[in-house]
C-alpha cells in the first residue's frame, strides 16, 4: 500500500528539494564562504606578523587557536554553563512568546490592554536591566535566564502574532459557515498557519539569546564564556579573550543550525513551513 | 404556488452602517425553490457575492428579511445546512485532500467520530471523481482538482444548500467546461439546492434552472430568466439555437446602456 502511494506522489514534488540531496547541496553552498574565512585568517596572521602588532592588542589566529587547545577544559566548562543559560532561556522565551501571541490574538481586549505595553517595553534598553536583575537575584542562573527571556521573547511574539492574524478570509468564512468557535479557528487554522512566522521569529530569538546570556555574565557571574572574556580582559590575556569569543560565536552558530534542524523535521508534517521560506 | 426554500425581501446592504453612502444592495427580493439550480449573474461590483452570503446566513443584511425553510438563516447555519464553496479552494496546505475534505464535517459534527468524517469525505471525493487523489497534498493538485476537493469539503456535510462563489473563475476554459459538466452531474445525483455566482453567461445558462441577472449602482436584480433547456445537458448544448437565444438575451441585459 505504502509503496505505490510514494511512487504516485513523486512526480508532483520537485526532485532534489527534499531528501538526502539537500545536505550535499548545503555543503556545496558552504564551501565558498569557508574559503573566504580561511583567507581572512591567513591575512590576519600575516598582518599581525608583518606590522608587528602587540599581542596584547590583537592576537594572531595561530596563537588563539593554540590557546583554545591549551585551555580546552576551562573553555569546555564555561561553554557548558553558557549553553545552559542560552538554551533554557531560549526555551522559556519560546514558551512565553507563543503564549503571549496566542492570548493576544484570541482576546481582543488583551490586544488592546497588553500589546502597546509590550511595544513600549521593547524600547527599554534590555542590556541595562542586567545589573538590576543581578541586584535582585544574585549571581546564580535566574538573572541570566531572565535577561535572555526579556531580550528574546519579543521577536517570537511579534512574528507569531503576524502569523496568527494572516488568516485566509475564505477559510475564515468557511469555518463560520459551519458555526466553528473561535477556539476551533485558532487551533485548527491560525496556529498551524503561523508556524513559518514562528520559526522566523525563533531564528532571530536564538541569536538574541546568545547576546542576552553573555551580557548577563558581563554584569555579574562566576562562570561562563562571557565571564571568561571579562576575566581574560582584566588579566590582559588577549589570546584567551579571542578563544572565548570564537567559542561563543561557534556556539551561537551551532544553536542556530540546531534549530533549523528541528524546523526541517517539523516541515515533514507541515510542508508549508519550508514553502513559505522559498 | 411554490413559496420557496429561501425567501428574501427588501434586502438592503450598506457596508459601514445605515448612513453610509450608496448601498451595495438595494431593496432586493428573491425566492429560491428547493432543489433548484439558481445563478446570480452580473458584472463585478454588483454585489452578487454579498447577496450569496446573505442568502446563506453568513452575512446579516443592513435591513430586510431572509428566511431559510421559514426560519431565520442562523438556524440553518447552526444545523450545518449551508455548504460553502469559495472562489479560491482555500485548502489547508499541511492536510491531504481527504483530510481537507473531512475538516468541515468534523468541525460541524461538534467533535464527533473522526472515522465518520473520513467516511463522509471519501464518499464526497468519490462524488467529485477524486477517489484516487485522496492522499495528495494541495500543492500536488491541479487547480481543477483543488477546486473539486473544495466542493467535496462542502458536500461531505450533506448540506441542503450549496453556496458557490465563482468557483471556476480561475480555471482555464477546458477545465471549466469539465467542471461544469461534473457539477451538473453532482447536482442531479444529490438534489441539492445550489446558488451559484458567476459572471460567465455560458456557465450560467449551462448550469441553471433560473438565472437572476444583477445590475450595479446600486446592486439589484434586473431580470429573472428561466432556462428551459432539456437535462441532462452536455457540451453540445452550446451549439443549440435556444442556448444562443438565451445567450443573446443575457448579453443585452448585461451590456451597459449606451450613453445618450
Amino acid at each position: 500500500m505504502a509503496t505505490p502511494t510514494a511512487a504516485k506522489r513523486e512526480p508532483a514534488t520537485e526532485p532534489g528539494v527534499r531528501g538526502p540531496g539537500k545536505l550535499r547541496k548545503w555543503f556545496a553552498s558552504a564551501w565558498p564562504s569557508a574559503l573566504v574565512l580561511v583567507g581572512i585568517l591567513i591575512v590576519w596572521e600575516l598582518a599581525v606578523e608583518i606590522l608587528g602588532i602587540s599581542e596584547f592588542v590583537l592576537a594572531k589566529p595561530s596563537e588563539f587557536i593554540a590557546e583554545t587547545w591549551q585551555s580546552r577544559e576551562l573553555l569546555a566548562a564555561a561553554t557548558w554553563v553558557t549553553t545552559q543559560e542560552i538554551v533554557y532561556g531560549f526555551l522559556i522565551s519560546v514558551a512565553v512568546g507563543i503564549a503571549l501571541a496566542v492570548l493576544i490574538a484570541r482576546f481582543n481586549w488583551l490586544y488592546r490592554a497588553i500589546y502597546p505595553l509590550i511595544v513600549l517595553f521593547q524600547v527599554v534598553p534590555k542590556v541595562a536591566l542586567a545589573p538590576i536583575f543581578i541586584l535582585w537575584f544574585g549571581y546564580e542562573l535566574t538573572p541570566k535566564l531572565l535577561l535572555v527571556v526579556v531580550i528574546a521573547f519579543f521577536p517570537i511574539t511579534l512574528n507569531m502574532l503576524v502569523g496568527l492574524r494572516s488568516i485566509d478570509q475564505d477559510l475564515l468564512l468557511l469555518m463560520r459557515s459551519v458555526g466553528a468557535t473561535r477556539n476551533q479557528i485558532l487551533t485548527r487554522i491560525q496556529i498551524p498557519t503561523s508556524l513559518p512566522y514562528l520559526f522566523a521569529g525563533m531564528r532571530i530569538a536564538i541569536t538574541l539569546a546568545v547576546i542576552g546570556a553573555v551580557v548577563a555574565e558581563f554584569a555579574g557571574a562566576s562562570d561562563g564564556l562571557g565571564y571568561l572574556i571579562q576575566f581574560a580582559s582584566t588579566q590582559l590575556d588577549t589570546p584567551l579573550m579571542f578563544s572565548a569569543l570564537i567559542v561563543v560565536s561557534l556556539l551561537g552558530l551551532v544553536l542556530y543550525y540546531g534549530m533549523s534542524l528541528v524546523e526541517l523535521v517539523l516541515a515533514r508534517t507541515f510542508p508549508h513551513i519550508r514553502d513559505a521560506e522559498q | 404556488m411554490d413559496s420557496g426554500l429561501i425567501s428574501a425581501s427588501g434586502i438592503e446592504m450598506r457596508f459601514g452602517g445605515e448612513s453610509a453612502g450608496q448601498p451595495v444592495l438595494d431593496n432586493l427580493d428573491i425566492t429560491i425553490s428547493a432543489g433548484s439550480f439558481v445563478t446570480l449573474l452580473g458584472p463585478s461590483g454588483c454585489g452578487k457575492s454579498t447577496l450569496l452570503k446573505i442568502l446563506g446566513g453568513l452575512l446579516d443584511p443592513t435591513s430586510g428579511e431572509v428566511a431559510i425553510g421559514g426560519r431565520p438563516p442562523a438556524a440553518a447555519v447552526k444545523e450545518r445546512q449551508i455548504g460553502l464553496v469559495p472562489q479560491r479552494p482555500a485548502l489547508l496546505p499541511w492536510k491531504t485532500a481527504l483530510q481537507n475534505a473531512s475538516m468541515l464535517h468534523h468541525i460541524a459534527g461538534g467533535g464527533g467520530k473522526k472515522a465518520d468524517s473520513t467516511e463522509a469525505a471519501s464518499h464526497a471525493l468519490e462524488l467529485v471523481g477524486l477517489t484516487e487523489a485522496g492522499d495528495k497534498l494541495p500543492h500536488q493538485l491541479s487547480g481543477g482538482m483543488a477546486q473539486r476537493v473544495s466542493i467535496a469539503r462542502a458536500l461531505a456535510m450533506d448540506p441542503a444548500i450549496l453556496l458557490m462563489d465563482e468557483p471556476f473563475g480561475a480555471l482555464d476554459a477546458i477545465t471549466r467546461d469539465e467542471m461544469n459538466e461534473k457539477l451538473a452531474e453532482i447536482w442531479a445525483a444529490t438534489g441539492k439546492t445550489i446558488i451559484f455566482v458567476t459572471h460567465s453567461i455560458g456557465e450560467a445558462i449551462f448550469l441553471s434552472d433560473t438565472v437572476h441577472v444583477m445590475g450595479r449602482d446600486p446592486g439589484r436584480i434586473i431580470e429573472t430568466l428561466d432556462i428551459e433547456l432539456e437535462r441532462p445537458r452536455t457540451r453540445d448544448v452550446f451549439g443549440d439555437p435556444t442556448f444562443t437565444a438565451y445567450s443573446g438575451r443575457l448579453r443585452d441585459l448585461l451590456e451597459p446602456k449606451a450613453m445618450v
